[in-house]
């Protein structure tokens, strides 16, 4: 194994978090608002194309074919559906041909193979060599619903600069939301004017995504769940249990913190990008979690896969189960080629299956609040650690190391766990804020903003001095930008 | 819907005037000296965007691969001579490293191993090792002691505590069972009565009925047999009653009451072997267990982990003297092993001036656990590469190379022979790359190495000790004086 070993590549640049970001987007929010109109979102696909290159200018000509077949297709799909046609799924399938190739052909071929039996070392199926493009699910998904929205009969848009922008645009490019047409194309297609509040808003939502991506998400990653997962076996259940905990704060500190970032940038630049999480981990079922979590990845599934499958009008209610499954299962492998995350996404169905039988067998409406508080509280908890608990699967690189996990946890000896007061103190406040109502959020919000931009500036640099003092200081990746 | 050029104005306005007073704030730090530790940006340090420019790439992952070994490593950095360049195994990114020691100083140990190597009948070689976390959990010990004993046969797992806290050693593959109320105390964070914290640093006790079982490693599938159960114990005023019972053999039933404090040994041979030991607590008053030593019927060879996290010279010389000399005379061992280093670079007498006070407090204990085996040889080991993060960078612990030479300086001194695991990670900047290794080989929190990394250190030690006896066996050819049966491998 350990003759395996390899350095990893250096990680990828204009990180959100950043000193490179710091410059780049004040320099490209200048250019964007003194340039004349007209050459503004020359100006925004250029500074989205610099940022793309940045990251990986191997794959700039992978973005550029995804954005040019998305645009020929979606003309090519409007003149079919007048004229009639039929096959334009095929433009559909062309599109998903590079995400099946650099994310998920490695696996299918090992999968292949093993299911034919052949030992370690034989193998037949030729392998890529490539890494994965960054942000290539996201903007593949994009590209898709779009072409399914012309296919449905959106008109597709002519502009391909304005339709590259769509795509490429650099806050939500490599790691979302995921946006639809009728969410940006239609901001890219008027001038843009900065609406009052739009740039406190914006900073606002900035501090909050580097608050809890530096502070909260980095600190618990490499204080607590690096090191628990790296070796289960070395840390008592109840060090495993804490950091179980951790691990679903920090995905969701370290991916609601990107996105908040991604929305305050867009924000900057006078444009509103959909939310993607509505305080996930307050869900009363497993359905609710997918209402809460990566909401555009959720209603993007629902709508092509779900509803596409017939979703619930279908003629007998095992087709119903069947779609769901089918569902979870799409959001499962979405994250990764892996079996962990085919596990992941069928328990999740199931999850959502047996929601869904009880709330039929006791004739309660979909979305109706729980009766009192005891029948709140007993959901809200068990959903909470059937996420905490699947996060094994989403974490460990393999059904190996999700086992030890699992394996530690059941050791059941008693020892208070050995993490620092920092990482306790996080870890409390990080599900403190989670748990913060919206009209308490709200009212933080309008404060700041009220502040003017003296006040914005002394705030984010006091943050930015808390990053530097308890951050990590390390540029570490986001989790997402990986799927 | 259209927002009136006036608010847009206002907000261009109140974007313009944030981004000023942020340059004054980025300006501020540039030049007042008391806000150096909140530079954005720093002299040296990559100039943000334009480094993408001034960089080349880095490496692709086919580059890595198709590396025959990382940058930096080859012999000239290590120091070692080329014909040890040569023996020495290469694994990557470990530099092979020898053990250094004057001639004749392993002598000892050496010729344990070889009437070990040839047969010589329940010859147990013992090896005790003494450290921190980084021998703990057993990653580094089990791997040399697996090596080891692949060639010298398998003497069994040695000196076990009967309770411990997992949170500070740990021995994994061997039965450790206790039962009932045994609380433990060990020599990091103190709190033992007269301060007798067993062999291992670590002590258990009852005061009540409680059981504990111990056994030795699983050998395909079945627990090994031990023919030497060695129960390490201490004497007290209204001590109670303690069993021992080798598998289903008929109990040895004692009591542990004594008018004063002191320490004993029971010693249980079953003549055919027995997979367990159940010691069983009566309920007539406390009862005090240092631990017990497994071993086989031999020849073979223990590597016996005694370590504890945290542990440092101030915990070792936290130990009653009289106490520790006694529990290291009874194992005879034919190595003495000591490893700590990591806990002490905070320390004001290592901190301060040449550190020179600091080598004497590390001699001072060295002295403590050979009192016990004058006899034994002694190998001290230096601390691994530890790291701090220095603007978001992850360096080397700076004192880390004095560290080394202080305890390579007491080692010659106290006529030890010194491995040098600082060395075989690659020194100075090594933390980061076994860091960033996949699978990583240092531990997120830079200070300890993974599962991997300990295996590769334990692989290192293996090699030189296994090197340095190869050496030895092949002059004791050469003057004849080899035992018979003998042959150089």
């Amino acid at each position: 194994m350990l003759a395996e070993a390899k350095s990893r590549v250096r990680p990828p640049p204009v990180l959100f978090h950043s000193l490179d970001y710091l410059v780049f987007l004040p320099l490209t929010l200048g250019a964007y608002w003194l340039v004349p109109e007209r050459v503004r979102l020359r100006v925004l696909a250029l500074g989205s194309l610099v940022f793309y290159a940045s990251w990986s200018i191997g794959y700039l000509p992978l973005l550029l074919g995804v954005v040019l077949v998305a645009w020929a297709g979606g003309l090519w799909i409007e003149h079919a559906n007048r004229g009639g046609l039929r096959g334009q799924g095929w433009v559909v399938a062309l599109l998903f041909l590079p995400l099946l190739l650099f994310k998920y052909w490695n696996w299918v071929a090992d999968s292949a193979e093993h299911l034919m039996g052949f030992g370690e070392g034989i193998s037949w199926i030729p392998r890529s060599s490539l890494g994965l493009p960054v942000g290539i699910s996201f903007f593949t998904f994009q590209a898709a619903a779009y072409l399914m929205d012309v296919r449905k009969g959106a008109g597709a848009e002519r502009n391909p600069l304005r339709f590259g922008t769509f795509i490429a645009f650099f806050p939500q490019l490599v790691a979302g939301p995921i946006v639809r047409m009728g969410q940006l194309l239609p901001q890219l297609s008027k001038p843009q004017l900065l609406a009052r509040g739009d740039v406190g808003e914006g900073l606002y939502r900035i501090g909050t995504g580097m608050f809890k991506k530096v502070v909260i998400a980095d600190t618990l990653r490499l204080g607590v769940v690096g090191p628990v997962f790296q070796e289960p076996s070395a840390f008592t259940s109840p060090e495993v249990l804490v950091a179980l905990y951790a691990y679903t704060l920090q995905v969701y500190c370290d991916f609601s913190g990107y996105t908040d970032i991604a929305i305050g940038s867009a924000r900057l630049f006078g444009i509103h990008l959909p939310e993607n999480f509505r305080r996930p981990y307050a869900a009363t079922s497993v359905s609710d979690f997918w209402r809460r979590w990566h909401i555009t990845l959720s209603n993007w599934v629902r709508d092509y896969v779900y509803f596409g499958l017939g979703g619930a009008r279908v003629s007998s209610e095992w087709k119903v189960y069947r779609n769901l499954m089918l569902t979870l299962l799409v959001i499962g492998v979405w994250h990764g080629a892996s079996w962990n995350f085919v596990v992941y996404g069928l328990l999740h169905g199931v999850a959502v299956c047996l929601n869904r039988w009880l709330r039929k067998k006791h004739g309660r409406p979909t979305g109706k609040q729980p009766p009192g508080v005891w029948a709140w509280f007993w959901r809200f908890a068990l959903t909470f650690h059937f996420v905490v608990f699947a996060r094994i699967l989403f974490r460990a690189p393999d059904f190996g190391m999700a086992l030890e996990v699992v394996e530690s946890l059941l050791r059941a000896e008693w020892a208070w766990p050995r993490f620092s007061l920092v990482c306790w103190g996080l870890l409390f406040l990080g599900y403190a804020l989670h748990g913060v109502g919206d009209s308490v959020e709200r009212k933080v919000r309008s404060a700041f903003v009220r502040g003017g931009p003296a006040f914005w500036a002394l705030g984010l640099g006091l943050l930015a001095a808390l990053c530097m003092k308890i951050g990590a200081g390390e540029s570490v990746a986001f989790v997402y930008y990986r799927f | 819907m259209s927002t009136p050029p006036m608010s847009h104005r206002r907000e261009l306005q109140d974007l313009g005037v944030f981004l000023l007073f942020v340059a004054a704030f980025l300006l501020e730090a540039l030049v007042v000296p008391d806000l150096n530790a909140y530079k954005p940006w720093v002299d040296g340090e990559p100039v943000p965007l334009l480094h993408f420019v001034e960089e080349a790439p880095g490496p692709s992952v086919a580059d890595i691969n198709s590396e025959a070994s990382p940058p930096g490593w080859d012999q000239e950095d290590t120091g070692l001579a080329a014909d040890s360049w040569e023996r020495l195994p290469h694994r990557p990114p470990a530099h092979p490293t020898s053990l250094e020691f004057e001639e004749g100083l392993m002598d000892g140990f050496f010729q344990g191993l070889l009437e070990a190597e040839v047969g010589q009948p329940n010859r147990i070689v013992r090896v005790l090792h003494w450290g921190d976390s980084t021998i703990a959990a057993d990653g580094v010990t089990g791997t040399v002691r697996s090596r080891l004993q692949d060639v010298f046969g398998d003497g069994g797992p040695g000196f076990l505590p009967i309770k411990v806290d997992p949170r500070w050693v740990v021995r994994p593959g061997i039965a450790r069972w206790p039962k009932g109320d045994w609380g433990s105390k060990n020599i990091t964070q103190g709190g033992a009565s007269f301060r007798r914290y067993g062999l291992s640093g670590i002590v258990a006790k009852v005061d009540g009925r409680a059981k504990a079982t111990l056994g030795g490693m699983k050998v395909e599938g079945q627990r090994q047999l031990t023919h030497r159960f060695d129960v390490h114990y201490q004497r007290q005023p209204r001590g109670g009653t303690l069993s021992l019972s080798a598998d289903r053999a008929e109990p040895l039933r004692f009591s542990t009451s004594s008018s004063e404090v002191g320490d004993a040994f029971v010693t249980i041979e079953p003549a055919e072997g027995a997979a367990y030991l159940r010691l069983y607590t009566g309920s007539d008053g406390p009862v005090t267990v240092y631990g017990v030593s497994i071993e086989t019927q031999g020849p073979g060879l223990t590597w016996e982990t005694l370590a504890v996290a945290g542990s440092s010279v101030a915990s070792m010389r936290r130990q009653n003297l009289t106490h520790l000399v006694g529990q290291v005379e009874r194992r005879v061992p034919d190595l003495l092993v000591y490893q700590t280093g990591g806990n002490e670079m905070e320390y004001d007498s290592f901190v301060e001036a040449d550190g020179e006070a600091f080598m004497w407090e590390y001699l001072e204990v060295l002295d403590r656990i050979r009192a016990g085996a004058p006899e034994a040889s002694c190998l001290l080991i230096g601390p691994i590469d530890q790291a701090i993060r220095v603007r978001g960078q992850i360096v080397s612990k700076p004192l880390l190379s004095k560290m080394v030479e202080l305890q390579r300086k007491a080692a010659q001194q106290a006529g030890c022979a010194f491995w040098d695991p600082w060395s075989v990670m690659g020194g100075d900047g090594s933390y980061a790359r076994w860091l960033n290794m996949d699978p990583p080989l240092a531990w997120t929190d830079l200070m300890h190495l993974s599962k991997e990394g300990r295996a590769l250190v334990g692989e290192s030690l293996a090699d030189a000790i296994l090197d340095a006896y190869d050496q030895w066996k092949s002059v004791q050819v050469a003057l004849d004086t080899a035992p018979p049966g003998f042959t150089a491998r």
